[in-house]
């Protein structure tokens, strides 16, 4: 099996996980490895999860999900979210966001992902 | 002397009747002697052999050596035959050996075993069988590996 394959299988695998440690795992390998791929996988398996850990990864971190500074990345990472079919708890993370971050251009990007949830 | 008076038989040897000549084909008695057969041997003559003797015997010679030859070419044929029987028992004897002491079973075992371990190799990566894996240590591990396999690919 080619380790691309590999790689997406392993992603995928963690996305599903039962065992809520999978979150903490993508995050640590993932979201921090140096490879625009694997940041980007990671980020759209950590939103496919669907929990409030897991979006929490991708919208309040800087330099990672919609925050992440490769622009491929963070574009990947919005469009993951607008196509979401159950959208319930990505808008509390946001509102979360939008209201209590600490950091002004996280909470920016944070209202402007929620702007566009309502026209999409 | 007139020539007719002198008898033709000058040396006084009487011929016998031809029916008891069967040892004495030529039907002569010397002075009231038979003369036999054994008169024509050649170890009454001294050693001298008579002309048909010569030829007789060089055709035994002739004879002999020529079964002589085709005993021996014979026999190293029957040899040659059966060195060859004895080289074929013999590989058939090795050859049922190493059949009879050859172990199926733990070669059957052996290849089963490493139809099982590629099966296993492949399968470890399948999505279904990274979601029995809990707690997430063993996928961790693997993404880990992974990961660090493309970084490095990239820098290089």
């Amino acid at each position: 099996m080619h380790n691309d394959k590999k790689l997406k299988n392993i992603i995928d695998a963690l996305s599903r996980h039962e065992n809520p440690s999978a979150v903490e795992v993508l995050e640590r390998v993932g979201t921090n490895s140096s490879d625009d791929e694997v940041r980007r996988l990671t980020a759209k398996a950590l939103i496919k999860r669907n929990t409030a850990d897991s979006l929490a990864v991708v919208i309040t971190n800087k330099g990672k999900g919609i925050n992440d500074l490769s622009t491929s990345v963070a574009m990947s990472s919005i469009n993951e979210l607008l196509s979401m079919s159950d959208k319930t708890e990505v808008l509390k993370v946001l509102e979360s966001t939008e209201e209590n971050h600490e950091d002004e251009s996280i909470r920016e990007t944070a209202r402007s992902i929620k702007a566009l949830m309502a026209f999409s | 002397m007139e020539i007719k008076s002198i008898s033709k038989n000058l040396f006084g040897i009487k011929r016998q009747n031809l029916e008891s000549n069967q040892t004495n084909p030529f039907g002569v008695n010397y002075k009231g002697n038979m003369i036999n057969a054994d008169v024509f041997d050649v170890s009454f003559t001294g050693g001298k052999e008579k002309l048909i003797e010569k030829a007789a015997k060089k055709g035994k010679m002739w004879a002999s050596a020529m079964v002589s030859s085709i005993n021996e070419g014979i026999s190293s044929r029957l040899d040659s035959i059966a060195r060859f029987g004895s080289r074929m028992k013999e590989n058939t004897i090795n050859l049922w050996n190493s059949v009879h002491n050859f172990d199926f079973a733990s070669r059957v075992r052996d290849l089963g075993n490493s139809v099982k371990s590629t099966i296993t190799a492949i399968n470890e990566y399948s999505t279904n069988n990274l979601l029995k894996c809990d707690p997430v240590d063993f996928i961790e591990s693997r993404f880990v590996g992974l990961v660090r396999m493309r970084e490095a690919a990239a820098n290089a």
